[in-house]
């Protein structure tokens, strides 16, 4: 290995530890790390700041923030995974029918894609959360609908790429069917670019989830959502920033992580790329 | 020295570093002498222009928090669009007094000439504000004209439902006839009383203390009508000023450019005006109001219709904790719909007192026995605004503690107050305001009062209740009526279609260069006429 590998590798894995021990543990252990109910509301103690007991302090209601930023990290951790799951699924499949068949399948399912390119996607997406009504499930559809789009172009090219090669060209010759080609032999050879676009969604649905709750559109009030615990603080802002800042933090922190985690894949992951 | 501000040194600073900069401007922002009329002309621009505005004695300056959709009094409902209407434009035959009485207006005196019969007599001395008397003639035509359904007012249907007749008797004796006797018919007749000259092209000639000047979004202008039949009132001019964001409210009153808000400040942002350098400009007056915050539950729905759930959540519910915390104490504890000091207060009425392990064994007596913790799931619908979330986030807090799971879902004002009207919903806090006569228990509770006829969103039905408010309807005899609506009292006590909360205390916030303004109980203008203002 050269010496630009090992380095982008070290990174890797720094970001990866990060990740896991400052999002992905707290998200999925938060029942056994927060130390408090981050439901549990003390009127009484509203706005009180950090003590040895409440590391951040209460927020408005009297909730520890603490605890509910722990719990936070679950729902960016859901919402990011499942609506990045829907799109990459849903993307992958219809940019390699496209690729791979081309002619007027091709041209339909590009100009889909222009079409909800079009539009300003987190207006769309608050479009479609109003309609369907404010809530994690409807958050995760609407980032999903428009989040297949990138996914789809970019598989899409790559089996473009792809699909000229020598193996692919013997698969068919040895009489493997469409699907066959597309899942064996096509999608390994197109995995990494994917990889390294999911790890951009992630970062962009993890921020889309906290603005769209930031306005009111995401979780239902009450659940520890950053984007609404940023949205709570706001008000207060002045007298008790202790409330918005470690939403605000802990947004930032991820987003930025998966954004660099995505460039490390990249370096790594393309032959071609210089640093 | 050269007369620097340290704001205008900063800002300069912040502009010479910024990396943008070209050599030639950073050359000519370091000329500090030549930059700094520049810089100040800039900081003038952007200052807020109230800081000038000079503090006119003639001129007294209210805040609204929102702009009434109209002041035509045909068409007027909502609070503000009501009370610049009948309180200050035009005046009606009676209003509400300070002691929840009703009081003579246009109307000198009346008197009752049969079970379904009053009469009327107008002040001899009252003028439209185009000079012409206000006669019988002027008080039929208003009544008629509102009844009248292709006018399309929406105090029709109500006055179409009790009015049969109404006679000019000589020009200023005027006389009703009802279908039926109706002991609230006086409170009904707050309405401001039109010109039949003024016709379409006239909707704002009034008689009443101030004439319409003009409007703009954020600005209503009335003057002083100088022949106001009681007297010119103490000021020139009233401008109303709409300031929609809270936190601008509360610097636009600090800041001096305001003279007087009603009701219009977060209750957590009232005591400032109360204490050290504010608290020499200004004064807070705070006084019961007839507001009533509930908490209502669909008596159709499976889980709720059930007396024994309803009464295990008012159980669970700590508002003693809310009106502290949340209302700031603004608040008085409210056991029923009418205000505190109503004659037909029932006393010694009681709201179940906060008690969880009642509520639990309640809950269990209804046979919602706790499965991990949890009975059953119930919904919450609230608006968007942010106070009404965050108590709806501690009922929902009280009520796990019980073992009951309450979402709270929170709506677009329009979309919220569509589902309650068209009862989709479980659960609901809204807020009743002006309630003064107990015939509203007629409208909130009769089973022919079911949306879309009325507004018993509940859908509460009850035929003895039904018979009692019908009976409080047509009883004249006040101590009669005082004994029936004791009884409503003590069945919605005991059924609890409705939870009851607080009344919330009218709050203003009063410049001290303002003498003579008394808090009325509705929150309203009637006293702005008599308001003096002295000075800056």
């Amino acid at each position: 290995m050269n010496g630009r590998g090992t380095q982008g590798a070290r990174r890797l894995w720094i970001l990866l530890a990060l990740l896991g021990l400052g999002f992905l543990a707290p998200g999925l252990l938060a029942p056994w790390i927060a130390p408090h109910d981050p439901f549990a509301l003390d009127l009484a103690l509203s706005l009180a700041p950090p003590s040895a007991a409440y590391p951040l302090g209460h927020d408005e209601q009297g909730a520890g923030i603490f605890s509910r930023l722990i719990y936070g990290a679950r729902i960016s951790l859901m919402v990011g995974l499942a609506a990045v799951t829907v799109s990459a699924v849903i993307g992958v499949l219809l940019g390699l029918v496209a690729g791979y068949l081309g002619g007027w399948v091709d041209l339909f399912l590009m100009r889909l894609v222009d079409v909800f390119l079009a539009f300003p996607g987190l207006l769309l997406a608050i479009a479609l959360v109003a309609v369907m009504g404010p809530g994690l499930t409807n958050v995760i559809i609407a980032l999903s609908a428009l989040g297949w789009t990138a996914f789809a172009r970019l598989a899409r090219g790559q089996v473009l790429a792809v699909r000229a090669e020598e193996h692919v060209l013997a698969a068919q010759a040895l009489g493997a069917g469409a699907w066959r080609v597309m899942l064996r032999h096509i999608l390994p050879n197109i995995l990494a670019p994917l990889l390294v676009q999911a790890s951009f969604a992630i970062a962009a649905a993890i921020l889309a989830e906290a603005t769209l709750s930031f306005l009111g559109l995401g979780a239902p009030p009450g659940t520890p959502s950053w984007g609404a615990m940023l949205s709570d603080g706001k008000h207060v802002l002045l007298e008790a920033p202790h409330v918005s800042i470690p939403p605000g933090a802990a947004i930032m922190g991820v987003v930025l992580a998966f954004n660099m985690l995505g460039d490390t894949l990249g370096d790594l992951l393309d032959p071609k790329r210089k640093r | 020295m050269d007369g620097y501000s340290p704001m205008i040194r900063r800002l300069e600073i912040a502009m010479g570093t910024t990396r943008g900069t070209t050599p030639v401007m950073r050359r000519w922002l370091d000329r500090r002498t030549g930059c700094a009329p520049v810089l100040a002309l800039v900081l003038l621009l952007f200052l807020p222009g109230g800081l000038w505005a000079a503090s006119d004695p003639d001129e007294l300056v209210v805040m609204l928090e929102a702009a009434p959709k109209t002041l035509d009094p045909v068409y007027a409902t909502d609070a503000y669009g009501v009370r610049i209407a009948q309180q200050l434009i035009f005046e009606p035959l009676v209003q509400l007094g300070d002691d929840l009485t009703i009081v003579p207006a246009l109307a000198e005196r009346w008197e009752r000439t049969s079970p379904t019969g009053y009469r009327f007599y107008l002040a001899r001395k009252a003028r439209f504000h185009d000079g012409s008397p206000v006669e019988a003639a002027d008080v039929v035509y208003t009544l008629e004209s509102l009844m009248d359904p292709v006018v399309a007012s929406p105090y029709g249907p109500a006055l179409r439902d009790k009015i049969a007749a109404v006679r000019a008797v000589d020009a200023h004796t005027v006389d009703f006839e009802l279908k039926a006797p109706f002991a609230a018919f006086l409170s009904e007749l707050t309405i401001p009383i039109r010109s039949r000259h003024a016709g379409k092209d006239r909707p704002l000639l009034g008689s009443g203390p101030f004439r319409f000047e003009r409007r703009s979004p954020n600005e209503i202008v009335l003057v002083r009508n100088p022949d106001f039949h009681r007297g010119p009132a103490g000021v020139e001019r009233i401008v109303f000023k709409v300031v929609k964001d809270e936190n601008t409210r509360v610097l636009k009153l600090r800041k001096g450019s305001i003279d007087l808000a009603i009701n219009a400040l977060p209750l957590d942002k009232v005591a400032q005006f109360r204490q050290g350098k504010l608290g020499e400009r200004f004064t807070v007056l705070e006084a019961p109001g007839l507001s009533y915050q509930y908490l209502g539950f669909n008596l159709q729905d499976p889980i709720l219709s059930n007396p024994l759930v309803r009464r295990a959540i008012a159980h669970a519910i700590d508002v003693d904790t809310l009106i502290t915390h949340r209302q700031k104490g603004h608040s008085q504890r409210a056991t029923g719909l009418l205000p505190p000091g109503s004659p037909f207060e029932l006393s010694g009425a009681e709201s179940p007192p906060y008690d969880p392990a009642l509520a639990a064994s309640l809950l269990d007596e209804a046979g919602y026995a706790a499965i991990n913790g949890s009975r059953f799931k119930i919904s919450y619908k609230t608006s968007t605004d942010r106070s009404a979330v965050i108590q709806a986030r501690v009922i929902q807090n009280d009520l796990r503690k019980v073992g009951i799971e309450m979402i709270v879902r929170s709506y677009e004002w329009g979309t919220f107050y569509e589902d309650i009207q068209k009862g989709n919903f479980q659960l609901f806090s809204l807020r009743w305001v002006g309630v003064s006569d107990p015939d509203f228990y007629y409208e909130l509770f009769h089973s022919s009062r079911h949306p879309p006829h009325g507004r018993n969103r509940v859908r509460y039905a009850n035929p003895r209740l039904d018979r009692l408010l019908e009976e409080g309807r047509t009883a004249l005899d006040e101590g009669q009526r005082r004994r029936i609506y004791y009884e409503v009292q003590r069945i919605l006590a005991r059924d609890l279609p409705y939870i009851s909360l607080w009344h919330n205390n009218n709050i203003a916030v009063v410049s001290k260069a303002l003498t003579g303004f008394r808090l009325h109980p509705t929150g309203g203008f009637h006293y702005l006429p008599r308001v003096r203002k002295t000075g800056p």
